[in-house]
């Protein structure tokens, strides 16, 4: 299992989170995954995951993603900004637009949420 | 651990301990392993393999005690023969005593035969003839014999000879008197004489060679050596003077002035050289000179004046018996003189002797006594090295090599002596705990593989058998009413996350579902099972016309959200219609390949079962004629990487699937078996991959 490489930052009560890892397969998912969990563990619920550096992921992957939407509380926001390529079409395939909300960018995606 | 101790103190254990038969065997092994290790050439290997502590340090001290033994050996015998020298040297004082005494015997008797014959002095001396030199002579080659030495023996035989000669010719005079021959008398006279003179000159040369035996650097000795010749020159002067002037007084006949001359130059004679001797036994011994000087100051001023005033009578007729008394009390007293300084001479001899012998036996005792001192101090020291330094060192390398030959069993507690010995006997006792904790760990850790792998190996078999399920649960290809199938799969681990069925359904409808779990192996593959059986559940239950859309969504909210999510694509194929309708659960777009030759993708996907409880599906329905095929497939299809890490590519997959369009459906799978074959040139899987072909018949 490989160690997802990524930054944080914080914008008001937004947690952007970069990755910088270009690909989120199996051999990562599993290190996405404690990283959002631990974050919501924490009490974060307004999540932006900037994949503007992704250009592949597979199920593991979005099983994580999953995952972590499933634990934050209803009110709680998982934003995906900036998925492209084959990321973007795995989310429309699966149709996660239904789960998540989708924003272009990092920028579109913090503008809208702390409007 | 047997092994590691081998390497690490270099020196192959293996070898040293197939060695090791006996304690001694093992002992000259491993000596010869650990010395032979770092020696040089064969024959340095050769002498270090028979060489070892004990045989260095015997060697050793064998030779340092054969040199200590030789060397008070070469103190000892030279103070011992010292002593019993010293010891001879008394006898031999006391033979040159008797020799003395039988010289001045024989001077006396000597005068007193040419004077009287066997008969007494006139002036009273008596005894038999020769009696007093022959006893001595005896006493002295007694004496002389018993010292044991060859020489002296043979000086003693010598000496009882003269002995004997000396007692033939008196027992001869003797005889010739009782016959009364004066011709036969004067005749034995001479012989005895003669014999006498022999003797004499024999016996001072015999006084010197047993003093030049004994000690003439000494001084006291060279001056009692020079008393005694003076003293027998002195007597010999007066013997004979005695015998001349007796023999001439008694025989009546005329004085001749030639025979009174030759009486008084022996006189002065002696006299002149007094002086001199007097001074030489001085530089000597004083003590004995003053001893001496009484004698010669009576020669010199009793003595010779009334000698010469006996021969002035003689010579002159007057007062020849007043003369000839003074003279004979001179002669008396001088006899008593010289038999006293005699004495003095063997007295002091003697004394000064048995100071030697006594100095001789103190050396000797001291050096006996310093010898064995020594020795006991070796022989001491030889036993310390034994006990404190060899044994131990001999336990305690039999204890290494016990050690290295696995033996862990904790050795009888032995207490050194020596500190060092006593930290040697520790460290090992502390390699052994450790060899012991060593191995103990070493069994655990092989006993805990063990279990690993058979824990391993039971997990792989319930994995096989797990896949064989799996493996069941999937259809063979072939035809279900109209619709042939045809299918690729090919999983990347023992259990697969895709499944896949096809089953005719009622009516002439067809069933077919393809379900991916995400991520692999078992858990997934697990999965996989659950979601096969709840879709093919669903699929069964529908009947003709009724919602897809329902039961794939009454599925979805009846899987447990513990569970991973999946993707499936649901399809009903009714071959009485001509067509097909699909529920797309997040499944990759299913593509169509029409029997005039057009390729499309269907459906408009949707999300997976398990990611949403509530959630929404869509039904789509397409046609699916004779000649029309349909490819359901999972994304590892598409997703496998290449050598340089490159993805093969959805839109790579469909230009491959327009490109064998035209081939039939076996030659198409074929194609794409191919194609994913050299792409995927490692040999190895990311994903799994299934893909089903439903070809309308």
């Amino acid at each position: 299992m490989n160690k997802m490489q990524y930054t944080e930052e914080r914008a008001e009560d937004l947690l952007v989170l970069t990755v910088i890892d270009t690909r989120l397969e199996a051999s990562n998912a599993q290190s996405l995954r404690e990283l959002l969990i631990g974050r919501i563990e924490k009490g974060e619920q307004r999540i932006v995951l900037d994949l503007q550096n992704v250009v592949f992921m597979d199920s593991s992957a979005l099983g994580s993603l999953i995952g972590a939407m499933k634990r934050l509380r209803p009110q709680g926001t998982l934003a995906l900004a900036g998925a492209t390529g084959p990321v973007l079409r795995l989310m429309n395939l699966t149709r996660m637009d239904k789960v998540f909300q989708f924003f272009p960018s990092r920028d579109a995606a913090t503008a809208a949420l702390e409007a | 651990m047997t092994g590691r101790v081998g390497r690490d103190s270099g020196f192959p254990a293996g070898a040293a301990m197939r060695a090791f038969g006996t304690p001694q065997g093992r002992r000259r092994a491993s000596s010869a392993t650990l010395l032979a290790a770092p020696a040089g050439g064969p024959g340095l290997r050769h002498i270090a393999r028979a060489v070892n502590t004990r045989t260095t340090l015997t060697l050793m001290l064998a030779m340092f005690g054969a040199m200590l033994v030789g060397l008070l050996w070469s103190q000892a015998v030279p103070a011992y023969r010292a002593h019993v020298e010293a010891s001879e040297q008394i006898v031999v004082d006391v033979v040159r005593n008797d020799l003395l005494v039988a010289l001045l015997g024989l001077q006396v008797d000597r005068g007193r035969i040419a004077a009287t014959g066997s008969g007494p002095w006139a002036d009273g001396d008596s005894g038999e003839i020769l009696d007093v030199p022959i006893r001595a002579l005896e006493r002295a080659s007694g004496n002389l014999g018993e010292l044991g030495h060859q020489d002296w023996r043979a000086l003693a035989n010598e000496i009882a000879g003269a002995a004997d000669a000396l007692r033939i010719g008196a027992e001869a005079l003797s005889a010739a008197e009782r016959s009364g021959y004066p011709r036969a008398i004067a005749a034995e006279r001479a012989g005895v004489i003669d014999a006498i003179d022999r003797a004499e000159e024999r016996l001072r040369d015999m006084r010197s060679i047993l003093l030049s035996e004994s000690n003439l650097a000494d001084p006291d000795l060279v001056g009692l050596q020079l008393i005694g010749n003076s003293v027998l020159e002195a007597n010999d002067a007066i013997q004979r003077n005695r015998a001349l002037l007796l023999r001439l007084l008694d025989s009546g006949e005329p004085v001749r002035t030639k025979d009174l001359r030759a009486a008084e130059e022996r006189t002065t004679a002696f006299r002149g050289s007094v002086d001199v001797l007097q001074g030489t036994i001085n530089l000597f011994d004083g003590h004995a000179a003053t001893e001496a000087a009484i004698l010669f100051e009576f020669f010199q001023w009793t003595y010779a004046p009334a000698e010469a005033r006996l021969l002035k009578s003689m010579a002159t007729g007057t007062e020849v018996e007043a003369s000839r008394r003074i003279w004979m009390d001179a002669v008396a007293e001088f006899d008593g003189l010289v038999d006293d300084l005699r004495r003095f001479v063997f007295e002091r001899s003697q004394a000064h002797h048995a100071r030697k012998e006594s100095a001789a036996l103190v050396r000797m005792d001291t050096k006996i006594a310093l010898s064995a001192a020594v020795f006991a101090l070796f022989s001491l020291s030889l036993l310390a090295i034994e006990r404190l330094i060899l044994r131990p060192i001999e336990r305690i390398t039999d204890r290494m090599h016990e050690l290295v030959a696995g033996d862990l069993a904790p050795g009888p507690s032995e207490r050194f002596t020596l500190a060092d010995m006593r930290s040697m006997a520790d460290a090992l006792r502390v390699f052994r705990v450790d060899a012991v904790r060593r191995n103990r760990l070493t069994r655990e850790r092989l006993s805990l593989h063990a279990k690993i792998a058979d824990a391993h190996n039971e997990l792989k078999a319930d994995l096989r058998a797990a896949a064989k399920v799996q493996l069941a649960q999937m259809p063979e290809p072939g035809d279900v009413g109209a619709v042939r199938f045809s299918t690729y799969f090919a999983a990347a681990n023992v259990l697969a996350g895709d499944t896949f069925d096809f089953l005719p359904l009622s009516g002439d409808r067809v069933g077919l579902f393809q379900i991916d779990v995400a991520g692999h192996g078992a858990a997934a593959g697990l999965v996989s099972v659950a979601a096969h059986i709840a879709a093919r559940r669903a699929l069964r239950k529908l009947g003709p016309g009724e919602s897809l859309v329902r039961a794939v969504t009454a599925l979805n909210a009846n899987w447990s959200p513990d569970l991973t999510y999946f993707t499936m694509a649901t399809i009903e194929l009714d071959t009485q219609a001509n067509r097909g309708r699909m529920v797309q659960a997040g499944h990759p777009h299913p593509v169509l390949l029409r029997g005039d030759g057009s390729i499309s993708r269907l459906g408009g996907g949707g999300l997976p079962i398990g990611a949403v409880p509530d959630a929404d599906f869509e039904e789509i329905d397409f046609p699916f004629g004779t000649g029309d095929r349909l490819l359901v497939f999972s994304d590892g299809i598409y997703e496998s990487i290449n050598a340089q890490g490159e993805i093969f590519t959805e839109e790579r997959f469909i230009d491959l699937l327009a490109g064998n369009a035209h081939r039939s459906t076996e030659n198409l799978i074929e194609s794409i078996r191919t194609a994913l074959e050299t792409w995927c040139c490692t040999g190895s899987l990311s994903d799994d991959v299934s893909l089903v072909v439903a070809e309308r018949t």
